[in-house]
């Protein structure tokens, strides 16, 4: 069981093993990049730090030899090549993994993180020996880190105490508070003077600073005086000094870790000189005359000597002989202070909370029930017949949509969490296929439900793994077809209405059809020489265990793929099309519906059974004569805007008794690329519909996808749109 | 009497490879020319031996009461560069901007 700081830790660590991967990624693209090396490096170095203080000292261990070789890389002693990157991919998926199930980190993991290591070690070795130079030890010892002696305990022991260093609950915080991040935005005043060969050692200061700039907002003020006369000055020695203003969340750790590796060489100090506390923020800040004082810029008798003059202060100390640079500087740090404090006083004003999914679970549940009673009492109200009965019910319903479509909105969350993970899939692929592949993303900023996005990943790892084995042609292939060598597949996010379509699209060689009827011949699941249209032969691929690749391979052609993807995205909703042009390359879109736990819904009536439509697939509604219907026998047809539309009566799919009216209705749905009617006795209206699971009994019921209560208390059936056209189809009750 | 104008112009990366040079060329025109200007056009990017030699070069050519000027566009990652070091307020899109804008070297 994991103390709070270890779990606090934890979770600092997950975040940095995320940015971990994502700047691995770039530097694979960018190996030159000086500054994503000096990033690789210290995310290893703050996660070896920080294991080691909260317990996790197998981690700290292993991260301490992958510091060792990314130490190699920072100096200049060994090369970013793409072995070295998957290297520590992996280092960085192992020490997730021991993150994970830290309770058996010692005993399970050893034997993974020993042979990690060995292969780092074998990495550097080649590069350094011929030169005589064998790792160097990072700056920081894994026992100063971890609190252990030379010969003390094992390395492989589990977390099971508390923090290791902190010997109280005082101390872990305080350790928490140098890692941590602040709740509110910190301003730290950080004196920075490099050493003079700081530029002779390939360092950038500037370069610093714009790092620290993206750790939040940055005032810089150098200091030139130092640079020599023209004549005297060498270009190649450092003069400049810098005064530093950040305001940031981040602990003083991340801070003093951008000056990681200039810090032995420099003179630097970081100190916090505003920390507001959420609504402590609005007293004044210090006046110019204490800022000097503090700095050490003046001494306090001379500023109160001035300030009883009723002048201007700064320009008083100058006449009295400060450094106008010094007031400068002391003037800076207070208006950056003070817009610091505003920007914080306006973010907290709209400031966000993090609160648990399983209470909005619950919040959409408590909505749910109560859009479910205010539709009992706008139909108590209409019975009754009081006008301010009804008036009141009409506000209340009102409110009650206003306040559902509030908490669904709580539930959205951008889709790009999860295409993100798919830049890693797409480069292990690369590697593992032998193929070029870059992905792009559009929309991923495209909100959708929590609970819908948790269960896209799956259908969408299954068609990107497709895309990348059988889609994608080799280089010499793409080469030969005069394509890039580089192939792209593009993930792509977008609202339409009530549903999000999420394409998968690549430029790869299209669907092989022939082969694809051939194997479905061979399968069995057409006969031989059967006419198919090109959409027909596409269709195949969600035959259950249809697979075309010849061998089994890590990435596919087990014959599980397409058919799961179409389940699951039929069990959310949703629709899947294929479009694929040979030579071009294959799209796959996916329509989602926003939300799984309302909808907005067509409430029909077929004899006393009532029904709901997804409103978001009905198109319109028609009439129907009852006689003409009879007069057509089993041809179910009408003609519609010119065109011919197939209908399904519903009383026949439920087996529904009872009279059936003369002029029926006809719910024409859009599902699977066409427009297909159902024939009902009455459309009520539009409905917004709670979806309630259906219970064991009643979960596989085809052509019902849940259930809702009615305002009188009755239980209407959501109808599955997707799955009542393939039955229809099946079952001849369509047919074109 | 017409003025005897020299005009430098670094190009690319004018940083700690190439600063010495022109710190040579600057300390030469400053002894033969007034005034001396200083074309950003070409330079793509710099780094702190650049800006050093700047400051130095203003420094020198007041005392010697020497007008030394700077024209030219400057790049978006030269200007940049000058923000984030706390150079100058504001990125500067001309060089001539800079030349009463570096800080330290205001109103003097």
């Amino acid at each position: 069981m994991l103390d709070k700081f270890q779990e606090s830790f934890r979770e600092e660590a997950y975040e940095l093993l995320n940015d971990l991967e994502r700047i691995l990624l770039i530097l694979e693209d960018q190996p030159e990049s000086q500054e994503d090396i000096a990033a690789v490096f210290r995310v290893m170095h703050t996660v070896k730090g920080s294991a080691g203080m909260f317990g996790f000292t197998e981690v700290a261990r292993f991260a301490h030899e992958v510091e060792s070789t990314l130490d190699a890389v920072r100096n200049g002693r060994i090369p970013v090549t793409p072995q070295l990157v998957s290297l520590t991919l992996e280092a960085r998926d192992h020490i997730r993994e021991m993150l994970d199930e830290p309770a058996s980190a010692g005993v399970k993991f050893t034997a993974v993180s020993d042979e990690l290591i060995e292969r780092f070690r074998a990495h550097v070795a080649p590069a350094t020996e011929p030169a005589g130079l064998g790792i160097q030890e990072p700056e920081t010892s894994l026992q100063e880190l971890t609190g252990e002696e030379e010969n003390g305990s094992s390395q492989n022991d589990a977390p099971n105490k508390d923090v290791s260093q902190a010997k109280t609950a005082s101390d872990a915080d305080e350790m928490l508070g140098e890692t941590k991040e602040h709740a509110h935005p910190v301003t730290y005043r950080i004196a920075f003077k490099p050493g003079e060969s700081i530029l002779l050692n390939g360092t950038n200061p500037v370069l610093l600073l714009d790092e620290l700039a993206e750790m939040g907002e940055l005032s810089a003020i150098a200091y030139t005086e130092a640079i020599p006369p023209l004549s005297r000055l060498e270009p190649e020695n450092c003069f400049v000094a810098w005064d530093l203003l950040l305001t940031t969340k981040k602990g003083r750790t991340a801070v003093r870790d951008v000056f990681m590796f200039v810090e032995d060489d420099s003179e630097l100090t970081v100190e916090i000189i505003d920390e507001p506390e959420g609504d402590e923020h609005d007293h004044e800040y210090r006046r110019l005359g204490q800022i000097l004082v503090d700095r050490g810029f003046v001494e306090a008798g001379k500023v109160e000597s001035i300030a009883v003059r009723q002048q201007r202060l700064g320009e008083m100390l100058v006449e009295g002989g400060v450094d106008p640079r010094r007031i400068e500087a002391a003037l800076a740090e207070q208006e950056h202070v003070e817009r610091s404090r505003k920007k914080l006083q306006n973010e907290l004003s709209s400031a966000s909370v993090r609160v648990s999914s399983e209470k909005l679970d619950d919040l959409v549940d408590l909505v749910g029930e109560l859009v479910t009673l205010q539709a009992r009492l706008m139909q108590t109200a209409v019975h009754v017949g009081h006008s301010g009965l009804t008036l009141v019910s009409e506000s209340f319903d009102r409110l009650a949509t206003e306040l559902r479509d509030n908490t669904m909105s709580l539930r959205m969350v951008p889709i790009g969490t999860t295409f993100s993970k798919f830049k890693r899939l797409v480069r292990d692929l690369s590697h593992e296929l032998g193929k070029q592949v870059e992905i792009k993303t559009i929309g991923a900023e495209t909100e959708l439900d929590k609970s819908v996005i948790d269960r896209l990943n799956d259908p969408l790892v299954h068609l990107i793994r497709n895309s990348m084995d059988h889609g994608i042609e080799k280089p010499a292939d793409r080469a030969a077809a005069a394509k890039p060598i580089e192939a792209q597949i593009l993930l792509k996010a977008e609202h339409s209405g009530a549903t999000v379509v999420v394409t998968v699209e690549d430029d790869g060689a299209g669907l092989n059809r022939e082969r694809i009827r051939a194997r479905a011949e061979q399968r069995g699941i057409i006969t031989p020489g059967q006419e198919l249209t090109n959409t027909d032969i596409d269709e195949l691929l969600f035959s259950p265990g249809f697979s075309t690749s010849e061998n089994v391979t890590s990435v596919s052609g087990r014959g599980v793929g397409m058919d799961v993807v179409r389940r699951e995205i039929e069990g959310l909703g949703g629709t899947v099309a294929i479009h694929s042009t040979p030579g071009k390359g294959t799209s796959i879109q996916l329509v989602i519906p926003l939300t799984l736990a309302i909808i907005e819904g067509l409430l029909v009536q077929v004899g006393e059974a009532m029904y709901v439509f997804p409103l978001s697939s009905v198109g319109e509604c028609i009439e129907l004569n009852h006689q003409d219907r009879l007069n057509n026998g089993k041809r179910h047809f009408v003609a519609n805007r010119g065109e011919v539309l197939p209908y399904v009566v519903l009383r026949d799919v439920f087996s529904v008794s009872g009279n059936e009216p003369d002029i029926e209705q006809i719910v024409v749905v859009s599902a699977q690329g066409e427009d297909i009617g159902f024939v009902v006795d009455e459309v009520i209206g539009d409905h917004q519909t709670v979806i309630k699971n259906l219970g064991r009994l009643y979960r596989h019921i085809e052509g019902i996808s849940g259930a809702t209560i009615l305002g009188d208390g009755s239980v209407a059936l959501i109808l599955d749109v997707q799955k009542l056209c393939s039955l229809a189809k099946r079952e001849h009750h369509v047919s074109h | 009497m017409s003025e005897n104008i020299k005009v430098l112009s670094p190009e690319g990366v004018v940083g700690i490879e190439s600063c010495n040079d022109l710190r040579v060329q600057l300390l030469q025109a400053f002894d033969t020319a007034d005034p001396v200007l200083l074309n950003f056009a070409h330079i793509e990017r710099i780094d702190l031996s650049f800006v050093q030699l700047l400051y130095a070069g203003v420094r020198e050519a007041r005392i010697r009461g020497i007008g030394f000027r700077f024209n030219g566009e400057v790049s978006k990652e030269v200007g940049e560069y000058l923000v984030t070091g706390g150079f100058c307020k504001e990125v500067p899109a001309q060089a001539r901007e800079l030349e009463n804008n570096l800080v330290e070297l205001q109103d003097k």
